[in-house]
C-alpha cells in the first residue's frame, strides 16, 4: 500500500498497482523504493484526490500507456469519450479544472487527455461571447485589439 | 396528501343532487347558499395570502438577482479556468481543432476563434505553433449576379463588385500570411482549393495565396493544390532542394482551360488560337516530384504520360491516379496520356514500395493483347495492403493474373464492364477479379464491389474465396466513373437468391464465416422477408453490422416486420432504408400488380 497526505491534511493508503497510473507516483517510488512515509501532494485536495482514485481503480489493471509517445505524432484526435469517462467528467466546472490539474500533477495522461476534450466538448459550435460566458471569461481587449480582431475577420464578413 | 378541514361543510347531505341534473328544492337552494358562505370566506382569504407569498418570491428573486450580478466580477476572478497554466490551455486548444479535416480560415472555428476569446487565450494560441501547423486554403469567390443587373448599369456594378473583391482578397491573403507565420519552424501541411469560375481576379488571389505558401516551401510537409491548371505554373516550377522535408502531394487539376470568357471549348478538340501547351504549365517535367522525401502521391486528371514524369516511384508508399484522361467523356481519347493496363503495369513495377494503392482506368482505354510485354512477368507488390482499382469497360484480367500482393488486405474493384457472355467477339467472359481472388481472397478481410456488373454465378464464385472476409460493402463506385447511355439495360440487381448464398442452409460449407459488417447499397431487388432471413442467420453467425437499402414490395408483407428488426438490433448495428426504384427497373404496368394473398 501507498500513503498520500493530500493538501488539506488528509491520508489516503492506496494499493500501489492503482495509483501506479500516475507518472509522478511511478516514478517516485522506483526512485526512494518501499517507505512507509506518505507521499505529499501539496497541490491536491482530499475530495479531488477521492475523484482521481475512483478513476484509477475503474482503470485498474488497464495497460499504461508508452510514455515515449509524443502527442504530436498521434494522429487519433477525436472528440469521442467513452461512456465511462463522460459519466466520470459530468461534475462541476469547479471540480472538472481541479481534475485536470491534478491528472497534469500526478502525471496522468489518459485522465488529462479526457478531461482537456471535455472542456473542448464543451467550447464546441460555441461563439467567442457564449465561450466567456461559460467560462466566465471576461472580455479584456483594448479597443485597439478589437479593431485588429475585426480586421482579421473583415473577409470573412463581407462575403 | 392533504385532508379536508373539519369546518368545510357536509356535502353528502345532498349527494343526490349532485349526480343528477335535477334542480333543488328552494328550501335546500337556501340551505346550500348558507353553507357556501363559509367556505367563501376562506377561499379569498387564502388568495390574499397567495399574492402575499408571491410579492415575497418576487422581492427574493430580485434580491438575487442583485447579488448575482453584485459577485459575478468576483465570480470570474474566482473562475477556474484561469488557473489553469498555459500547456493546459495549450493542450485543450488542440483537441478544439477538427479531427477530420484541416482547419480553415472560419474566424468562428478552431483556432482563429480561440484568438477572440480573451487576451491570454489570444497570445497562448497565438503562441501554440502545432494549432497552425494545418490549414485548408479555399480561395474565396467572386459573385456576379449578371442576371439581376440592368444592362445599362451591369458594368458599373460590375467594377464596384469586383473592386470590393480585391479588398476582400486581399484580407484573406493577410489572414494566411499571419496564419503561416505562426508557425515557427515546424512543418506545414496545407490543401488549396479553387474552383474554376474563370475570374481573374479570384486567379490573382490565389497567386498570392500560393507566394505565401511558397515563401514556407522549406517546412512543406503534406500539400494538396485542387486548383484550375493554369494557376499551378508556381508550384510546378518548385525544385526538390525547394521542399525537403515533402512527403505527400496531392495534384488536382480543377479545369484545364486556359483565361477565356467565352467558356470555349479546351483546345485539345482542335478550337482555334494558341495549342495549350503554350499557354498551360505542364506537370510533365515538374521537379517536385523528385522530392528527397515524397512517399505518398495523388494525381487527379494530371492528362500527362505518367511514365516520363521524373517520379520516384520506388520511394512511393501510397499512389492515387484517377481522372486521367477525361475528354474521352468527349469521345476523344489521346493515346499519349491514357492509363491503360500496360501504362499501369509498367508504374507498379517500380513500386516496390507500396502500401495503399487507389488507381482509375482511363475511360475506353484500349485493351491491350495478353501477350503484351508489360503483361507477362509478375508484378511483386510485397507491402501492398490496401488496393482500390476502376476497370472501366476493358478487362483488366491480364493485369490482375500477374498482380503479387501477399499483404492485401483490402480491396475494392469497381468496374463499368458489361457482364455479357456473348460479348467480346465469342472470347468467353471472365470477371476480371475472379482469378486473383482464388489466389489472394483468402487473406482479403475487407471487400467493396458493385454487384450490378457481376453475374450471379460470378458472385457465387466470389464470395467462395473469401473465408477471412470481415467486412463487404455492396455499392456503387466512389470513382469518378464516366456513365455511358444505354448500360442501365444491362444491370443485374442484387437478389434475394444472392442474399440467400450467405445463409447456412444453401450454401455448404458456410460462406464467409468471419463476416462482421454487410452493406448493401448497389442496385437490388431485396424484400423484408429475405432481408429478415439473412439478418437472423447472419447474427447467429457473428454479423455485428448490416446496412442495406432496398424497396420492400416485391414480396408478400411480413407480420411484425418492425417487431422482429428491433429484436435483432440488441447485439447489432442495422440500418434498413427503403428508396425508390430506378425507373430503368420499373415493371411494366400490369406486371407489378402481383400480389400474394
Amino acid at each position: 500500500m501507498v500513503l498520500l497526505l493530500t493538501s488539506d491534511n488528509e491520508m489516503f493508503s492506496v494499493a500501489e498497482d492503482v495509483i501506479k497510473r500516475s507518472a509522478y507516483i511511478k516514478n517516485m517510488l522506483e526512485d526512494v523504493g518501499e517507505s512507509d512515509l506518505p507521499i505529499p501532494l501539496p497541490n491536491v485536495e482530499s475530495n479531488v484526490l477521492v475523484k482521481i482514485l475512483e478513476y484509477c481503480e475503474h482503470y485498474r489493471g488497464e495497460p499504461l500507456p508508452a510514455s515515449d509517445v509524443d502527442p504530436a505524432e498521434i494522429g487519433d484526435r477525436s472528440l469521442d469519450i467513452a461512456d465511462w469517462d463522460q459519466k466520470y467528467m459530468a461534475v462541476d466546472q469547479e471540480m472538472l479544472f481541479e481534475i485536470i490539474l491534478a491528472a497534469n500533477y500526478l502525471d496522468i495522461k489518459s485522465l488529462l487527455d479526457v478531461g482537456c476534450k471535455t472542456v473542448a466538448k464543451m467550447m464546441k459550435g460555441k461563439s467567442s461571447e457564449e465561450i466567456r460566458t461559460l467560462f466566465n471569461i471576461a472580455n479584456d481587449f483594448t479597443p485597439e485589439e478589437e479593431a485588429q480582431i475585426r480586421k482579421e475577420n473583415a473577409w470573412a464578413e463581407c462575403r | 396528501m392533504s385532508t379536508v378541514p373539519s369546518c368545510l361543510p357536509n356535502i353528502e347531505l345532498y349527494g343526490h343532487l349532485s349526480v343528477s341534473n335535477e334542480s333543488p328544492e328552494d328550501e335546500d337552494l337556501d340551505a346550500i347558499q348558507a353553507l357556501l358562505r363559509q367556505p367563501r370566506g376562506e377561499m379569498e382569504a387564502l388568495s390574499a395570502q397567495l399574492l402575499q407569498l408571491q410579492a415575497a418570491m418576487a422581492e427574493i428573486h430580485a434580491k438575487r438577482q442583485r447579488i448575482e450580478a453584485h459577485i459575478r466580477p468576483l465570480r470570474a476572478i474566482a473562475s477556474p479556468i484561469r488557473r489553469l497554466p498555459d500547456d493546459i490551455l495549450q493542450e485543450i486548444f488542440l483537441w478544439c481543432l477538427s479531427g477530420t479535416h484541416y482547419p480553415t480560415l472560419d474566424p468562428l472555428q478552431a483556432p482563429l476563434l480561440l484568438t477572440q476569446i480573451c487576451r491570454r487565450w489570444r497570445y497562448v494560441a497565438n503562441d501554440t505553433r502545432r494549432l497552425w501547423t494545418s490549414i485548408h486554403i479555399p480561395i474565396p469567390v467572386l459573385h456576379i449576379p449578371s442576371q439581376s443587373i440592368p444592362l445599362v448599369y451591369a458594368e458599373n456594378e460590375r467594377y464596384k463588385l469586383k473592386a470590393k473583391f480585391i479588398g476582400i482578397a486581399d484580407a484573406f491573403v493577410a489572414v494566411v500570411e499571419a496564419w503561416i507565420g505562426r508557425i515557427g519552424g515546424c512543418g506545414l501541411s496545407f490543401s488549396v482549393f479553387q474552383e474554376d469560375h474563370q475570374s481573374r481576379e479570384e486567379d490573382a488571389c490565389l497567386q498570392s495565396v500560393l507566394e505565401v505558401l511558397l515563401r514556407r516551401s522549406t517546412q512543406w510537409e503534406s500539400v494538396d493544390i485542387a486548383t484550375p491548371l493554369r494557376s499551378v505554373g508556381a508550384i510546378v516550377d518548385v525544385q526538390p532542394e525547394d521542399v525537403p522535408t515533402m512527403r505527400s502531394l496531392s495534384a488536382w487539376s480543377t479545369s484545364r482551360h486556359p483565361h477565356t470568357r467565352t467558356g470555349a471549348f479546351p483546345f485539345a478538340l482542335g478550337g482555334a488560337g494558341l495549342a495549350p501547351q503554350e499557354l498551360l504549365p505542364s506537370w510533365k517535367c515538374s521537379r517536385i516530384f523528385e522530392a528527397p522525401l515524397l512517399e505518398s502521391l495523388s494525381l487527379f486528371r494530371i492528362d500527362e504520360p505518367l511514365v516520363v514524369m521524373p517520379i520516384n516511384w520506388a520511394r512511393l508508399t501510397s499512389l492515387v491516379i484517377e481522372k486521367q484522361g477525361t475528354l474521352a467523356e468527349f469521345g476523344y481519347v489521346d493515346r499519349a496520356i491514357v492509363i491503360d493496363l500496360p501504362v499501369i503495369a509498367s508504374v507498379l513495377r517500380q513500386c516496390i514500395h507500396l502500401q495503399r494503392a487507389r488507381l482509375a482506368l482511363t475511360p475506353c482505354a484500349p485493351e491491350p493483347p495478353s501477350n503484351h510485354g508489360e503483361l507477362v512477368e509478375p508484378i511483386q507488390l510485397p507491402s501492398l495492403v490496401s488496393l482500390a482499382f476502376f476497370e472501366d469497360k476493358s478487362s483488366s484480367l491480364s493485369l490482375f493474373k500477374i498482380l503479387e500482393t501477399p499483404c492485401l488486405r483490402k480491396l475494392e474493384f469497381q468496374t463499368s464492364r458489361k457482364p455479357d457472355p456473348a460479348a467480346g467477339n465469342g472470347v468467353n467472359y471472365t470477371f476480371s477479379l475472379l482469378p486473383f481472388l482464388r489466389r489472394y481472397g483468402p487473406k482479403i478481410e475487407q471487400l467493396t464491389l458493385d454487384t450490378q456488373y457481376i453475374l450471379p454465378l460470378d458472385r457465387v464464385k466470389c464470395w467462395e474465396t473469401l473465408p477471412g472476409l470481415r467486412k463487404l460493402r455492396l455499392r456503387p463506385s466512389t470513382f469518378g466513373s464516366v456513365k455511358y447511355p444505354g448500360d442501365e439495360q444491362g444491370m443485374l440487381p442484387f437478389t434475394n437468391c444472392d442474399l440467400r448464398q450467405f445463409q447456412v442452409p444453401f450454401s455448404a460449407p458456410n460462406v464467409m464465416p468471419k463476416l462482421r459488417s454487410f452493406e448493401c447499397t448497389t442496385l437490388s431487388t431485396l424484400s423484408d422477408r429475405g432481408v429478415l432471413e439473412f439478418l437472423k442467420d447472419r447474427k447467429r453467425l457473428g454479423l455485428r453490422r448490416a446496412k442495406l437499402s432496398y424497396e420492400k414490395d416485391w414480396d408478400r408483407p411480413v407480420n411484425n416486420f418492425a417487431e422482429e428488426v428491433g429484436s435483432l438490433r440488441v447485439g447489432m448495428d442495422i440500418v434498413l432504408e427503403k428508396k425508390i426504384r430506378p425507373s430503368f427497373v420499373q415493371p411494366r404496368h400490369g406486371l407489378k400488380a402481383r400480389r400474394w394473398r
